[in-house]
């Protein structure tokens, strides 16, 4: 029986953590801009969403009816958080952790 | 104003370098260690020194182990070596050790150590509480002559009949020559037999009524010291101190149709052993686990068909594994049906590799358990896995349990022990308190799930995503069962923990005698493993499991999931698993929403916002606590502060005030 090397072992930390680090920021990041946007019809439903369908409710928020957030910070974590997911998926496949 | 602001993000730019740097470093410093080989043995072996005795008595261990010596006993002890080449006063720095006491010996050199305690034994080792170690591959034998013996398949035909012949077991056991039978006729023997003849038959003519009582004063029932061979069937052994039937260091052992109940430490014990069988047996009433097979690679051995309760566990079994299969046998009323876990008190470490298949696992809950504080965190599960790999575990009933049905998480002893690579298939699980299934932290790697029939699993969508055949995604890290555990061991330590003597547990019915056609086969345990491998394939659960089918889902249960509250629940423990396991959440979630707010109310970072963000939200806790300290963020300075240090501050007295209660009151076991 081998050791599982620490590349494993990482990523089944950091792989493990990752959904909540993104509905922990895609949420309030969210709710913020909602709460702040005034052309928005249908808030209630959005606000149901964002908190209801995880992950993807807060996402399709911010890329499709986010006003009030700078266009990097969104790119950096809607985008970059989608990145992180598919490549610790791929890795945890290939890894087998 | 401008030039100012550019030498921050500047300065903040390198700063991140070298942080991410140091983090980094950390990272691989945990892992490194954690995956670095050590020279020597892995893990150390442990002796006990009782009122009177050394347990065990003769240990064998390989070229430059240590051995750690225990008093667990009432009265001061020592352990010094006949020829003064080694002893507890040179390493501990006092002949005195006293209840509690404990130091650790290496063995450079290979030999034949045999030691005494200098206040109860002569100082040639013979006579009162001596002990043997053996040190490397040397030859040594138990027997009479001192010999190797070659193996002996068949019974000799000789019988030594007990009271007849012999008003002893003992004086029967010491006049045998290998291959005879000890046949002992119905009675009550108040004595301990110790075995160093090998390939002996030793059997009771009626389970029931042949009954060895160590009276609370006695340490083991029948103790087999590196004898190879020894069958024991159809009798009881009960109230020993130590353990009922026990085989150590030896290939080849034989346990069937025995009853072993309130004995102090286990009840039916196989300690670096290899080649065995226990079937049809039954253990109670001990402290530490009813069935034990410890400390071997590969075991090569089988328990089945056999019944534990009212035990702390049902089975243990530290560092043993390859080739151990634990089938068809019923597991219930203790605190944890089976647990095989790794530890470095006893050598060869991990726990792998053990086959757990068809078994029936119900109401593990008993809060009346002789147990100690060691134990104590164990409690309400059906299959524990602490720190064990590459266990299998198929097709199994599991139910009734307060805290989970399965579960896999890590174990702590002087290293980390994680769980790895154990297959968890088509079992069925109910009514479980907190999961049916759970996963734990904080790290683990290619545990799978498939095919299992249960209601819930923690962390949820468990048999989708770590599958055995299908996709991956890490699962492995949650930790509010080892915050869980971790507050029941502080219950523990401070003494407050359901507990009852192991000499007050109750006593077993009538159990089934040895059919009469086995009383015509007489052999001794040569190649036992070899004739009795199971054929998995054919192995069904237990008859008692029919009714139990019948009766699954007319009891609902329901979960709070991660939330839910360790059994028993104290308030002192529900505090400690809510903050201990939400805590690090919150503090994430603080940091980071309050940088974000932050940054993005912010027009002075320009096409720094991107890499900026992605470092407060990708690097855990470090990024945003950068930000927050080092970041020029616009924030109040007594709001930043408090958001951070405060909860770390918090955070860290937690982990402190575990890390003292831990290593204050979780140390060896504690014997009455």
């Amino acid at each position: 029986m081998e050791n599982p090397g620490m590349l494993s072992l990482l990523v089944s930390f950091y792989g493990y953590f990752i959904p909540f680090i993104l509905m922990s920021v895609w949420i309030p990041l969210s709710l913020i801009d909602l709460l702040k946007n005034e052309e928005l019809s249908g808030k209630i439903g959005w606000t149901f969403a964002i908190i209801l369908i995880p992950l993807f409710g807060a996402a399709a928020y911010l890329l499709l009816k986010s006003k009030h957030i700078q266009s990097q910070i969104k790119n950096a974590v809607v985008y970059g958080g989608f990145g992180i997911l598919v490549f610790i998926f791929i890795l945890s496949n290939v890894l087998k952790v | 104003m401008e030039i100012l602001q550019e030498k921050a993000l500047l300065s903040i730019k390198g700063k991140i370098g070298k942080i991410l740097l140091v983090l980094a470093g950390l990272l691989l410093g945990i892992l490194f260690s954690y995956c670095n080989d050590k020279e020597g043995p892995s893990g150390f072996a442990h002796v006990l020194m009782l009122d009177n005795s050394f347990s065990p008595q003769l240990m064998k261990v390989p070229e430059s182990a240590t051995i750690e010596f225990i008093n667990v006993g009432g009265n001061p002890h020592n352990a010094i070596s006949a020829d003064g080449s080694w002893s507890t006063e040179k390493t501990f720095g006092n002949l005195v050790m006293n209840r509690g006491q404990k130091t650790k010996v290496t063995y450079p050199q290979k030999g034949v150590y045999p030691y005494y305690c200098s206040f109860h034994a002569t100082k040639d080792a013979k006579q009162g509480m001596v002990g043997t170690v053996v040190v490397g591959d040397v030859s040594y034998e138990t027997s009479k002559t001192g010999k190797k013996i070659e193996p002996i398949t068949k019974w000799t035909g000789v019988t030594r009949n007990v009271p007849k012949q012999y008003p002893t077991i003992q004086n029967a056991v010491d006049a045998a020559n290998p291959g005879d039978l000890v046949l002992v006729e119905k009675g009550i023997y108040r004595e301990q037999v110790t075995v160093t003849t090998p390939y002996l038959i030793i059997r009771g003519v009626s389970r029931n009524d042949v009954i060895l009582d160590g009276e609370f004063v006695r340490a083991n029932g029948i103790m087999v010291m590196g004898a190879d061979g020894v069958a024991i069937e159809n009798m009881t052994a009960r109230n020993y101190q130590l353990n009922g039937f026990f085989w150590t260091s030896l290939k080849g052992y034989r346990g069937s149709y025995l009853t072993a109940y309130n004995n102090g430490d286990y009840g039916i014990y196989a300690f670096d052993s290899v080649d065995g069988l226990l079937e049809n047996s039954y253990a109670s009433g001990s402290p530490d686990s009813g069935f034990y097979i410890g400390q071997c690679y590969p075991c090569n051995a089988v328990i089945r068909d056999v019944t534990a309760e009212y035990n702390a566990l049902g089975y243990s079994g530290t560092n043993s594994g390859g080739e151990l299969y634990i089938i068809r046998s019923l597991w219930k009323n203790n605190i944890v049906g089976l647990a095989p876990n790794s530890l470095d008190r006893e050598l060869l470490p991990p726990e792998r590799e053990t086959t757990i298949v068809a078994n029936l696992i119900l109401d593990n809950n008993y809060k009346d358990a002789p147990i100690g504080a060691l134990e104590y965190p164990s409690f309400g599960n059906g299959i524990l896995i602490p720190g064990g790999r590459g266990n299998r575990i198929e097709r199994n009933l599991i139910g009734n349990h307060v805290n989970n049905g399965i579960g896999l998480l890590l174990n702590l002893d002087d290293n980390v022990w994680l769980a790895h690579d154990n297959i968890v298939k088509d079992n069925i699980i109910f009514n479980s308190g907190r999961a049916d299934i759970s996963l734990s932290g904080p790290m683990s790697k290619g545990n799978c799930f498939s095919g299992n029939k249960f209601r819930t699993t923690l962390p949820p969508l468990l048999e989708e995503l770590s599958s055995c055949n299908g996709i991956r995604f890490p699962q492995g890290s949650d930790l509010s069962f080892v915050f869980g555990a971790a507050s029941m061991m502080i219950d523990a330590a401070d003494g407050d923990f359901p507990h009852s003597s192991y000499k007050k547990q109750p006593i077993p019915v009538s159990q089934l005698e040895m059919p009469e056609e086995l009383f015509t086969k007489s052999e001794p345990a040569y190649n036992v493993f070899e004739k009795n491998k199971p054929n998995l394939a054919n192995v069904d659960l237990p008859q008692e499991a029919n009714e139990i089918l019948k009766q699954i889902g007319a009891n609902k249960s329901s979960s709070l999931g991660i939330l839910a509250t360790i059994q028993p629940f104290t308030f002192g423990s529900f505090l400690y698993h809510w903050i201990g396991f939400l805590l690090p959440y919150m503090m994430f979630i603080t940091w980071v929403s309050m940088s974000l707010y932050d940054i993005n109310n912010r027009t002075d970072l320009g096409t720094n916002a991107l890499p900026i963000s992605l470092f407060v939200v990708f690097l855990p806790f470090i990024g945003a606590f950068y930000y927050l300290i080092f970041g020029k963020s616009t924030l109040p300075k007594w709001f930043r502060y408090t958001i951070v240090f405060g909860s770390l501050v918090i955070f860290m007295a937690l982990i402190s005030f575990t890390g003292i209660i831990i290593a204050r009151g979780i140390g060896g076991k504690q014997l009455e």
